[in-house]
């Protein structure tokens, strides 16, 4: 072996050292300042009892199943997208959409690795319209509009971020750190609005080198550490991260004032991150809930977590409604089960 | 290989970067969680349910012909 191996090796191997201590210490002083859990707090509140919750309009016209929707602003309409081939759109699974905040426009992309942005406001046929702004190296699993029709955000299974302009489709920023496929954006909901968080699959991976039996060759230990990270807009950096999860996440949800971030996974759990405390205060599970969580949102006051029913993929009846409520601190339970 | 050595020290960068965070005791940071629920639940419709006369999905009677 040349000498320019045996330091790469030595170089890696304190590398890989201080990878350990960083962490240790990182959990030491997390653990520091844990001093009492969100579970206990919250005993003093009295439970709360939720809101029955009935259907009242069922909107039909999909074919397939309906993999993501958004609201306009107007609160009287909802952009959805779903597995099915449609007329208009250029693929099969349109995995994400998002309405701008205009409500003059939405974007959406999914298996064709693109966000494509189309105008609402004119007569003609919306295909005519259409406008990619971005691509991916691989599939765009969400999108949305930060603050303004002229940017939008995006996070793909290539294990990035993006900010396009939409104007001329340039990327703006991307956002490089998740080892794993990106599965859901969500912004910070504070008036700065300069920060996002990320969920994704990320298995990470260490490199180890094992002197003893193998001179230079790794070895490749995966501990799956499935992240959250919180990102920078301005910088592309990544600000935090949290793990805590064993499967998946699905889902990223910001805390209505901006404090915490709620996430839900294939591990049946959700949890909730502080991000000044710089660690996870909740988890919330339920024996009976064995499924992954595909989606979850705060009620307005971040009083009630809900989770909306992610049965339909493991093939139960999709038309069993199903809701959850969460209340932080505390407890799960089934609030309304309407069919 | 220089490949590894790079995202290693990408990873040692951003972990020193994560080391050096500010953080506040869990006991505060729940507390403000708490406080701000509370805060808003006057206006949480989950919450507190929506008057009928503000729904703009509540059942109209039906009529009743004699």
């Amino acid at each position: 072996m040349s000498d320019g191996g045996s330091k790469t090796e030595e170089s890696i191997d304190a590398l890989m050292q201080e990878v350990r201590c960083l962490k240790l210490k990182l959990e030491e002083e997390r653990k520091k300042l844990s001093d009492v859990s969100l579970s206990n707090v919250a005993q003093r509140l009295e439970n709360l009892s939720l809101q029955n919750i009935k259907v009242r309009r069922v909107l039909k016209g999909h074919m397939g199943k309906v993999l993501c929707l958004d609201w306009c602003s107007d609160k009287r309409h909802l952009v959805s997208s779903s597995q099915e081939h449609a007329i208009t759109m250029p693929t099969t699974w349109v995995m994400a959409c998002a309405y701008a905040p205009s409500g003059n426009m939405v974007a959406c992309g999914g298996l064709d690795n693109k966000v494509t942005v189309y105008p609402l406001n004119v007569e003609e046929e919306l295909t005519g319209k259409k406008k990619t702004v971005g691509v991916h190296s691989s599939y765009m699993s969400c999108c949305i509009f930060p603050n303004s029709d002229q940017q939008i955000l995006t996070g793909s299974g290539d294990s990035t971020c993006a900010l396009w302009d939409v104007e001329s489709g340039q990327m703006l920023q991307s956002f490089h750190g998740h080892h794993g496929d990106v599965m859901a954006i969500d912004l910070a909901p504070n008036e700065t609005g300069n920060t996002f968080v990320s969920g994704s699959e990320d298995e990470y991976m260490f490199t180890s080198i094992d002197r003893v039996l193998l001179s230079v060759d790794s070895v490749r230990m995966k501990s799956c550490d499935r992240l959250a990270m919180i990102w920078d807009m301005r910088s592309g950096g990544c600000v935090q991260s949290f793990e805590g999860h064993e499967a998946d996440i699905n889902t990223v949800r910001f805390y209505p004032s901006g404090d915490a971030i709620a996430t839900g996974s294939d591990d049946a759990t959700c949890r909730l991150f502080d991000l000044r405390a710089d660690r996870e205060v909740g988890c919330y599970t339920k024996e009976s809930i064995i499924f992954g969580v595909n989606a979850l949102d705060f009620s307005i006051s971040g009083l009630a977590l809900r989770i909306p029913p992610a049965t339909e993929r493991r093939g139960l009846a999709p038309d069993l409604f199903v809701s959850l409520s969460v209340q932080v601190g505390s407890c799960l339970r089934v609030i309304a089960t309407t069919r | 290989m220089m490949s590894q050595v790079q995202t290693m020290k990408k990873q040692v960068l951003q972990l020193r970067h994560e080391a050096n965070v500010q953080r506040i005791p869990v006991s505060q940071a729940c507390e403000d969680l708490i406080k701000y629920c509370c805060e808003h639940q006057k206006t949480d419709v989950l919450v507190t349910g929506i008057s009928q006369s503000e729904n703009p999905f509540k059942e109209n009677k039906a009529c009743l012909l004699i």
